[in-house]
């Protein structure tokens, strides 16, 4: 008899003080549990990246990278009016590969309700570089303003005055569409449309827009001076002397030294406009009127210049750097040292246009995996 | 053993072990209790978020409420993230939970946040962000509650809104439209935990957050003058007053 009473009133004065304890907490919902994901790890085929001989490798991020499936989707998402409230409006109608992926010669793009910008379209290439060396969060666009080329994406989308489409609507559209979501789980593992993977997929084709080959990259590589004809190595010269040296001082800001001719520093060169440029960013007063310094390859194709548009051509573009008048403050220390303007002769000037459009990269526009699928 | 020494026997073993029993489901006030919140196990914490103006429950327009100001105002849209929740235990030691949380006045369930797998502990103090570390904001876009779809993004200007309060005022119904963000707009609310003896598996905690003092706080705003809107996180006219404004919103008002 005792040993059945020992236990059995243990357990009964044990129940009782636990259920008193938990009284409190009973009424509460119950929190589920997390669901073990027990998938394998999803993974699409590495796409092959070829870089140019030479090269520094380009940013990529870790939860990014390039895949031959998600480079695809990102392609085709590129080129589709889907991405615009009324379908009929794609990145690729102010990215025009024939225009070195611009807005064909358009000073400013049209939106959707045929409202204008006020910058003009820039060319989208070696963007994975950009995002290399611009140092800072402004990465992106004339004034630094998208820090990453992934939600870089969302801008054009839901701009009133381009695309302007909700990013729900976007979603909605693509996981209702026929293709698409085969599309997304050949890329991301399952045929769910959200938001980061539309910007990856988008990110991973721009990071493929290379542009390599104008004659200047053929000599960096070969060294084989004949590449360029003597005018086209005048320009040089002039492009990258100080104008105390008889130059044009040009390469301090467009660093000829790396294949993509700017520092990646945003600097003030004199061109005046309304636009805040990169104060309206930081709001530093400091910064009022700075731009990022474009690469000077594609110009042939990507008139007219400057983030308004404003210069039509790359004579009016050097006769415009010639000129006293633009170097007063709030212009860049660099451009105020020579107050007097370049006093380049009409020859001279006519040396240096030779020389911009030796980085012309004519291969860049033919490359058909860049174009339409 | 006769029947009588067995009784006995067994009602002596009954009460001793009730006892401890007794002893610690009233120990709420004994002295050996943590003076803080303990949480036993691996625990749960629930935050809830009670919106108020002036302290009474806020309602979404046609309902109206009066800042200190004077100005009448309807409410049509709260939203705004929580983040980085961060338990500090009895030894100073700080855990970030590392979550993000968007809530919508429209959307009751985002109301409760509800933390689960929360280790064991002793804990003297809790802390978020009202908004985004200048980490995650940087970082490119994010899934869940972070999906610029909710619109609490910035695209020109790339970040996250962290608080966003539209609405409209005065006889003429006049549009309000704040959105506070940028790296220098977030706040951090520290809220001490000792004082508060509880000792449970599923800690639930309770913050109001008075709208009221959006518009008042030690920056009087007065809608018949002060700016109606704020859409970049650069504005140097209002956006400071106002972010000096919402470190008195936020009070833990009740712990369980
Ligand atoms: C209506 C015309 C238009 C459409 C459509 C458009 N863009 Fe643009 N894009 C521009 C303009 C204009 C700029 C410069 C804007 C600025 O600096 O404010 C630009 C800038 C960019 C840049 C910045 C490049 C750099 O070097 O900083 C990228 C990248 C870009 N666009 C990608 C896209 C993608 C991807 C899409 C489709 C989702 C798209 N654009 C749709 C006009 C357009
Ligand atoms: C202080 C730095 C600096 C110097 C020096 C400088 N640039 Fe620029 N350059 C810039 C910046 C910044 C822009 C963009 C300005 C804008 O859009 O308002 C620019 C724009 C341009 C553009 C237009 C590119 C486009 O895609 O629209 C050309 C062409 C150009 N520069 C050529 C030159 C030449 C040639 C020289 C030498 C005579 C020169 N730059 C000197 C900083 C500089």
């Amino acid at each position: 008899m005792r040993k059945f009473y020992l236990p059995f009133i243990l357990f009964i004065s044990v129940a009782c003080w636990l259920s008193a304890c938990q009284k409190d907490s009973e009424v509460k919902d119950e929190v589920p549990p997390t669901p073990v994901d027990t998938t394998k790890p999803f993974k699409a085929t590495p796409y092959p990246l070829a870089l140019p001989p030479g090269w520094p490798s380009m940013f990529i991020p870790a939860d990014n990278p390039l895949t031959v499936e998600g480079v695809e989707l990102g392609r085709k998402l590129f080129y589709d009016p889907i991405l615009s409230q009324t379908n009929t409006m794609s990145c690729g109608t102010c990215h025009n590969i024939a225009f070195g992926f611009t807005d064909n010669g358009k000073q400013f793009s049209e939106g959707l309700k045929g409202e204008k910008g006020t910058r003009n379209s820039m060319p989208l290439f070696n963007l994975g570089w950009s995002e290399k060396y611009i140092t800072t969060n402004h990465k992106f666009f004339w004034d630094g303003g998208a820090a990453d080329l992934e939600s870089q994406v969302l801008g054009p989308i839901t701009n009133p005055i381009e695309m302007n489409e909700t990013l729900a609507n976007v979603v909605q559209k693509l996981q209702q569409h026929s293709v698409y979501p085969g599309l997304f789980k050949k890329a991301f593992g399952t045929d769910s449309v959200t938001t980061k993977r539309l910007i990856q997929a988008i990110a991973q084709f721009e990071r493929t827009i290379i542009s390599f080959g104008s004659r200047y990259d053929m000599y960096m590589v070969t060294k084989n001076r004949n590449l360029l004809t003597d005018q086209e190595w005048r320009g040089f010269e002039l492009f990258n002397n100080d104008v105390a040296d008889g130059g044009a001082d040009c390469f301090h800001c467009h660093n000829l030294s790396s294949p993509f001719t700017s520092d990646f520093q945003f600097h003030h060169n004199g061109h005046q406009s309304a636009d805040e440029g990169l104060k309206r960013i930081t709001g530093n007063p400091e910064d009022i009127g700075k731009f990022r310094t474009p690469s000077l390859r594609n110009l042939l194709f990507t008139a007219p210049y400057m983030h308004d548009g404003r210069l039509k051509n790359l004579e009016e573009v050097v006769a415009f750097y010639n000129s006293g008048a633009i170097r007063v403050f709030p212009a860049d220390e660099l451009i105020r040292k020579n107050p007097a303007g370049l006093n380049l002769t009409p020859q001279k000037k006519a040396d240096l246009v030779a020389f911009l459009k030796t980085l012309t990269d004519s291969t860049l526009l033919t490359k058909t995996h860049l174009m339409a699928p | 053993m006769n029947r009588q020494y067995r009784l006995t026997y067994f009602m002596i073993l009954f009460i001793t072990a009730l006892l401890p029993g007794f002893y610690s489901c009233n120990g709420e006030e004994g002295d050996d209790e943590y003076n803080g919140v303990e949480l036993t196990g691996t625990g749960s914490l629930t935050l809830q978020f009670n919106h108020l103006f002036g302290g009474k429950p806020l309602k979404y327009a046609p309902d109206s409420f009066f800042s200190a100001a004077g100005d009448t105002i309807k409410i049509t849209k709260l939203a705004y993230y929580v983040s980085n929740i961060t338990l500090e235990n009895e030894a100073g030691v700080k855990t970030n939970l590392n979550t993000y949380h968007l809530i919508t006045e429209s959307v009751s369930s985002s109301k409760t946040i509800t933390l689960s797998n929360i280790p064991a502990g002793k804990y003297k103090s809790i802390s978020f962000m009202l908004g985004i570390d200048s980490i995650r904001n940087h970082s490119g876009v994010q899934d869940g509650d972070l999906d610029p779809a909710y619109g609490m993004f910035w695209t020109w200007n790339t970040g996250y809104i962290f608080f966003r309060l539209i609405g409209r005022f005065g006889k003429a119904d006049k549009p309000i439209s704040y959105d506070v963000g940028g790296d220098k707009h977030s706040n951090v609310f520290n809220f001490s935990l000792t004082g508060n003896k509880v000792k449970s598996n599923q800690v639930q905690m309770q913050l109001n957050m008075d709208l009221a003092e959006f518009f008042t706080g030690p920056n009087m705003i007065n809608l018949q003058q002060d700016a109606h809107e704020v859409h970049s996180g650069t504005d140097t006219q209002i956006l400071p007053r106002l972010h000096q404004n919402m470190k008195d919103m936020l009070t833990l008002t009740n712990i369980q």
